[in-house]
């Protein structure tokens, strides 16, 4: 009885979660952003992370495109002004 | 780069995704995501917030389920699920992406080989000749006939072509000195009196009936028998058979577009004359317009949910179908390149290498 009972409820959890996967690829799938996209919910409770990540993000696009037909060896020097901290 | 310390910290964000994608990426991916979802491909846990991660979760999952690991011994390239058939830089692919009005009703499954793998089957065939007339014949048919599902093969025949576009302008002594009449004389005897004329259906019926008696005659057969079985019932998605009304402005594109590039190279030994041609083709490919996938299937997402799960499915059986028959054929490769390599041995040359001129060689070039 017991054990028909928790195969009864890991079965609903498994049936909620494929609805709440659905759900979020129903709205991805007409262009919204998921609400419980859960690095979404991270970014919301630690904002600074949106900004360095911006901030790393236009450092690494400096570097993939060669402006002005700078040199192939250009590519790998940041841009001047940047402050890259040491990551550990 | 070392950084002076600074009072800078980067916060940790748990389980990031290793890539993040644009809304034109995830509306296609979310559509195909919720159909591997309902044959379950892909699983709830793949979830992570991105469509197109979703998707991927699941493919990876799949292709190592139908033994991809196998696969690349032998094979380097990728099976893709794509909104393009072209090769675009991303720069390229930001403005077809900013030019396109809504989301795109059509992906692919593409695959493509970096190289061709390299099968130098001479020694196979002597060793099957002692086992049975016909088996070298039967075993170069059916093991043909079966990659030519998955890929371009070039083999002695591509070979022949080529060698007789180029003697048309040689001088009967120069095209008797030339690589290009040994592609006619190195053709062993029990490929020449038979391949051509044996069918698949009697080829893999002498494969089924004959019994080995060496151990790698046995093995080779059984992997060869078995690729077969892998692709009973799949032909080959080349994009020549994608037509203009399912995808408008495909015939345009393979009309510039170049054939596809061979998934693997068959040769009797390293370095012959076949090896020779095919070297002087690889050099010129691609040069005149990208060249076309090995193989391209289209997927038609605006369709109702039952009948793009029955499409799905289908893309995915050939998938995977693809990948077991291959992996089977690796290792047939594998059993082929060994004998090779004992031929090698036995007459005392070393294999693997590729041949580089001597200072003398140099010289006289």
């Amino acid at each position: 009885m017991k054990h028909r009972n928790l195969a009864a409820a890991a079965r609903r959890t498994i049936d909620e979660d494929t609805k709440r996967v659905l759900r979020a690829l129903k709205q991805a799938a007409h262009g919204r952003v998921d609400s419980h996209d859960p690095i979404m919910e991270q970014l919301k409770k630690c904002p600074e992370a949106f900004r360095v990540g911006e901030i790393l993000g236009k450092v690494f696009d400096s570097l993939k495109y060669t402006q002005d037909g700078g040199e192939f060896r250009d590519r790998y020097l940041p841009p001047s002004g940047a402050v890259i901290p040491p990551l550990v | 780069m070392i950084g002076l310390p600074l009072d800078v910290s980067i916060p940790k964000l748990k389980g990031i995704r290793s890539r993040y994608c644009t809304r034109w990426d995830e509306g296609p991916a979310a559509v195909l995501g919720m159909s591997l979802l309902h044959l379950g491909i892909c699983r709830p846990h793949d979830w992570s917030g991105s469509a197109v991660d979703f998707v991927e979760r699941g493919f990876r999952r799949f292709c190592s389920q139908n033994r991809v690991v196998d696969v690349r011994r032998v094979w380097v390239g990728d099976l893709r699920i794509t909104d393009n058939l072209f090769e675009l830089t991303e720069q390229e692919r930001n403005q077809v992406e900013a030019g396109r009005e809504g989301m795109t009703d059509h992906l692919y499954l593409v695959g493509d080989y970096e190289a061709a793998a390299s099968i130098p089957i001479g020694a196979t065939l002597t060793r099957l000749e002692t086992e049975h007339d016909l088996l070298p014949a039967a075993f170069y048919t059916v093991l043909t006939s079966n990659l030519y599902k998955w890929m371009r093969v070039y083999d002695y025949v591509d070979a022949e072509d080529h060698a007789e576009t180029w003697m048309e302008d040689l001088s009967d002594e120069e095209s008797d000195a030339s690589v290009y009449r040994k592609v006619d004389t190195e053709i062993p005897a029990c490929i020449k009196a038979h391949a051509k004329t044996l069918k698949y259906r009697r080829a893999k019926k002498i494969l089924e009936e004959t019994r080995p008696h060496t151990g790698v005659a046995r093995e080779m057969i059984r992997h060869l028998l078995e690729m077969d079985a892998h692709g009973q019932g799949q032909e080959h998605a080349w994009p020549g058979h994608i037509s203009d009304t399912d995808v408008p402005g495909i015939d345009d594109w393979l009309m510039d577009a170049e054939n596809s590039r061979p998934g693997c190279l068959i040769t009797w030994y390293e370095n012959d004359a076949i090896n020779a041609c095919f070297d002087e083709e690889a050099q010129h490919m691609g040069e005149n317009g990208p060249c076309q996938p090995n193989v391209a299937l289209p997927l038609h997402l605006n369709k109702p949910t039952k009948k793009l799960d029955e499409e799905v499915r289908r893309l995915f059986d050939h998938a995977g179908a693809m990948l077991r028959s291959l992996a089977a054929a690796a290792k047939i490769v594998e059993l082929v390149r060994d004998l090779y390599d004992e031929y090698l041995r036995e007459h005392r040359l070393e294999s693997g290498l590729p041949v580089e001129p001597g200072a003398a060689g140099l010289r006289a070039e």
